[in-house]
């Protein structure tokens, strides 16, 4: 080592430097390296927006956000931002990203006047006051509300001796919204059904007032019921003799005793107890009862789906007789009366009116000899002018007829809407005519001045009429199918 | 000052000879990777995804002393069908097989999603460190009235052949995976039970043993009457009395698979020819800004009745 450090004479000083040199570079090598890897993009948006509640999406897609949010790790990029919620036009805009900076986005819909809408709110009778979402107003109707941000809005129309009426409606953007309603006055019309009153059912099937202006009311399924202007009774199979829940009819005798139809026989009720007359168990030629008479000696005329019974009174109603199809063509008997002649008309299901004249001779009056509408008989009804009134199933035709029969004339008039069913007709003492359908009420004094009852005149869905009363206080009560009890003030 | 030339050398030489030491590491610097795992499936509402993380094993080589779950919890995780967004939603299973991982089985489901024919499912997992994980998938379309040849048997034995074939329509880049299964009932019993039929059987050292199909860009399956046969008698094997069971018919079914998870198979079972080169499962990936998969499939049934004849002289009633 000597010689050759001598002998190559290099300086050791040189060799101080030279060797370090070498040490570093002597270990150099060739290594593949993975690159490291990238950290995830850092792009940011915020998105915000008035009113709230806009789902985000990014390029089309949906993302799990809703404004306020915000978007992360976005890469640096142009991208389409959509806002899109219920009734709102979608709204688009574009924001560029740049990783390592936040953006944000505000949009204010309510200085967009193409994203508001607006309601148009009328009112029968007008000058109703409007109150927004439980918000009093000063608005009176008509009035156009809006310019406003599209969403639900619950409207209350408010008028002194009327009762409110709310209106939810839904506001979309650039559309105006129609409110109409009609106020029902409450001096003229009340309705009683199991939202707002102690009834107990709002499918009724027939309404009868006594002379105590207790109202006796017929259901579909609930039995029946009672309502003395503060107190409503109910009798069912459940606990009383009623042998079944349905109502068909009630009549009430001279003496105050009610009687209920039903579709297992009938009962009788004096207030206190309650007798059942069924089908077998007494001289009831079948189960359905559809209506119930009188005449002056008290006899009981009892019309069922299988002929005309008599109950006579001289037997103490122990002694029963059915008219046979000979006498009385059809055996399903709708709807009774007593004239003030004293005789007896029979509507039929399928041929018309059966009438018993003073010496018990029948007449059959059908389409074929007098032209009634047709034969399909529902409703009989007599007024003071002595006319009877007769109703018809036209629910398969296109008419819209009732017949009245004036002495020996028969006639047809054709006031109530097409393809309706009489349910039940009524004739009050100023000879106006109540004719109750399943597309609503219908009065008249000439046919050609007729009235129909709906929603746009009353306030009230007045639709599927099954009775009709009138009660010593001036008011007539209506029994529908659907809307309960509706009792109106007569001569309005 | 020669001799402390002379010892500077020698430290230097020695020092020299140290530095170039390195340690020797066979693994590669470890960085965790995330993998997507959904398959997509048109005979369910159900959908399931899973999202896990690569690790290192805790001795450097043996990932069975990792018994944690390495699944990644707290994602993001989001389907697209027909331009509506589902949301997934992370749960917790019990953990059928313990053998390696020892906690639940962590995993995301959305359970009012069922995919249809021809339609594109598109899926993002955005996971908590901000990496995203994207795939997409179109479900085969196989439509069941025009998806299997017209002309093909719908009765067992089919008239002057002594077997049944039953051909599909082609899909460009699918591969199919038919399974035949006799249904039948035990009487007193509503439950359906099948029995599955090979493709054949092979017998070796005076041992039979079935083959079944697997997963095959073949369109068609093609079995003997006497396969079919044996396959009947075999069922009657397992009751007592041959009166007890009512055969009802012979079902081909067909998963079939979408680009994606048909190319994955490929991939992994090779075979195909000599110069098919097979891959290791976790080579193949179809997520972007990951690994994992991201397919799906359909399920299409093709029904043939047995004659009463034939099912008659095998003693069915």
């Amino acid at each position: 080592m000597k010689t050759l450090v001598t002998s190559l004479k290099i300086p050791a000083r040189l060799l101080f430097f030279i060797l370090p040199v070498f040490m570093f570079g002597s270990c150099n090598q060739q290594v593949s390296v993975t690159p490291p890897d990238l950290p995830p993009p850092n792009g940011f948006i915020y998105i915000a927006s008035y009113p709230e509640g806009f789902h985000i999406y990014l390029d089309g897609k949906a993302r799990r956000r809703a404004t306020p949010d915000s978007l992360t790790w976005l890469k640096t990029g142009t991208y389409q931002v959509t806002l899109k919620k219920e009734y709102f036009r979608d709204t688009t805009f574009t924001v560029s990203v740049v990783e390592g900076k936040k953006e944000t986005a505000f949009v204010d819909y309510s200085k967009n006047p193409t994203m508001l809408g607006s309601i148009n709110c009328t009112s029968n009778p007008s000058q109703a006051q409007i109150s927004i979402n439980d918000s009093t107003t000063n608005m009176l109707t008509p009035k156009i509300i809006g310019p406003i941000l599209p969403g639900i809005y619950r409207l209350k129309y408010h008028m002194d001796k009327h009762r409110d009426v709310i209106d939810t409606v839904i506001v979309t953007s650039g559309n105006v919204t129609n409110s109409a309603v009609t106020l029902v006055d409450t001096t003229i019309w009340q309705n009683y059904t199991t939202d707002n009153s102690g009834i107990l059912s709002d499918n009724l099937t027939c309404v009868l007032v006594d002379k105590n202006n207790v109202l006796w009311i017929g259901t579909d399924k609930a039995g029946f019921l009672s309502y003395n202007g503060a107190v409503w009774k109910q009798y069912t199979e459940a606990n009383s003799s009623m042998p079944d829940n349905h109502v068909n009819c009630l009549a009430m005798d001279a003496s105050g005793l009610l009687f209920v139809g039903t579709n297992r026989g009938f009962v009788t009720f004096d207030g206190f107890n309650m007798h059942m007359y069924g089908f077998r168990t007494s001289g009831l030629p079948d189960f359905y009862v559809h209506a119930i008479t009188f005449d002056n000696n008290d006899n009981w005329y009892i019309a069922t789906q299988g002929g005309l019974t008599e109950a006579y009174a001289s037997s103490e109603h122990g002694y029963w007789f059915t008219w046979d199809t000979e006498t009385i063509p059809d055996k399903w008997i709708t709807s009774l009366l007593f004239d003030n002649k004293g005789m007896l008309w029979a509507g039929m299901k399928n041929y018309g009116i059966a009438r018993r004249g003073l010496y018990n001779s029948w007449e059959i009056f059908n389409y074929n000899n007098t032209r009634m509408v047709n034969n399909n008989v529902t409703a009989l009804a007599q007024g003071p002018d002595g006319n009877v009134w007769i109703g018809f199933d036209q629910t398969a035709l296109a008419g819209s007829g009732i017949t009245y029969v004036n002495n020996s004339s028969w006639n047809n008039v054709y006031p109530i809407p097409q393809q309706s069913k009489t349910n039940v007709i009524l004739v009050d003492r100023m000879n106006t005519k109540w004719v109750g359908t399943n597309q609503g009420l219908v009065s008249f004094t000439n046919a050609a001045d007729a009235v129909t009852y709906s929603y746009s005149n009353t306030g009230l869905y007045i639709t599927d009429i099954t009775g009709l009363a009138i009660d010593g206080k001036g008011y007539i009560w209506i029994a529908t199918n659907g809307q309960g009890l509706i009792r109106h003030k007569m001569g309005y | 000052m020669k001799k402390v030339g002379i010892l500077f050398f020698i430290v230097t030489a020695a020092l020299l000879n140290y530095s170039c030491e390195n340690t020797l590491n066979p693994n590669a610097p470890f960085r965790e990777r995330y993998v997507l795992t959904g398959i997509m499936r048109s005979d369910t509402s159900l959908q399931v995804v899973t999202l896990t993380r690569s690790y290192r094993p805790a001795d450097g080589f043996n990932p069975l002393t990792n018994t944690q779950d390495p699944a990644v919890i707290g994602a993001e995780v989001n389907i697209w069908y027909k331009d509506t967004l589902y949301e997934l939603r992370d749960t917790t299973l019990v953990r059928q097989d313990t053998s390696h991982y020892k906690d639940s089985v962590h995993c995301y489901y959305v359970n009012n999603l069922r995919p249809e024919e021809d339609q594109y499912v598109d899926i993002e997992a955005l996971l908590p460190n901000g990496l995203l994980l994207q795939s997409t998938t179109k479900l085969p379309d196989v439509r069941p009235y025009s998806f299997f040849s017209t002309g093909n048997d719908l009765v067992i034995p089919p008239v002057g052949k002594d077997f049944v074939m039953v051909r599909w329509d082609t899909l460009s880049n699918t591969i199919f995976s038919p399974r035949i299964n006799i249904i039948y009932y035990v009487k007193g019993s509503t439950e359906m039970k099948k029995w599955p039929v090979p493709l054949y059987y092979i017998t070796n050292n005076d041992k039979t043993t079935p083959v079944y199909p697997g997963q095959t860009k073949i369109n068609f399956v093609n079995l003997s009457m006497e396969t079919i046969t044996r396959a009947l008698n075999e069922i009657s094997q397992t009751v007592s009395d041959k009166s007890q069971i009512s055969i009802s018919e012979m079902d081909v079914e067909l998963v079939v698979y979408d680009v994606s998870l048909s190319t994955y198979y490929l991939s992994i079972q090779g075979g195909l020819d000599a110069f098919t080169v097979k891959l290791d499962v976790p080579d193949y990936s179809d997520i972007q800004g990951g690994y994992g998969i991201f397919g799906s499939y359909v399920r299409t049934v093709y029904k043939m009745k047995f004659t009463n004849d034939y099912l008659k002289s095998l003693g069915y009633q």
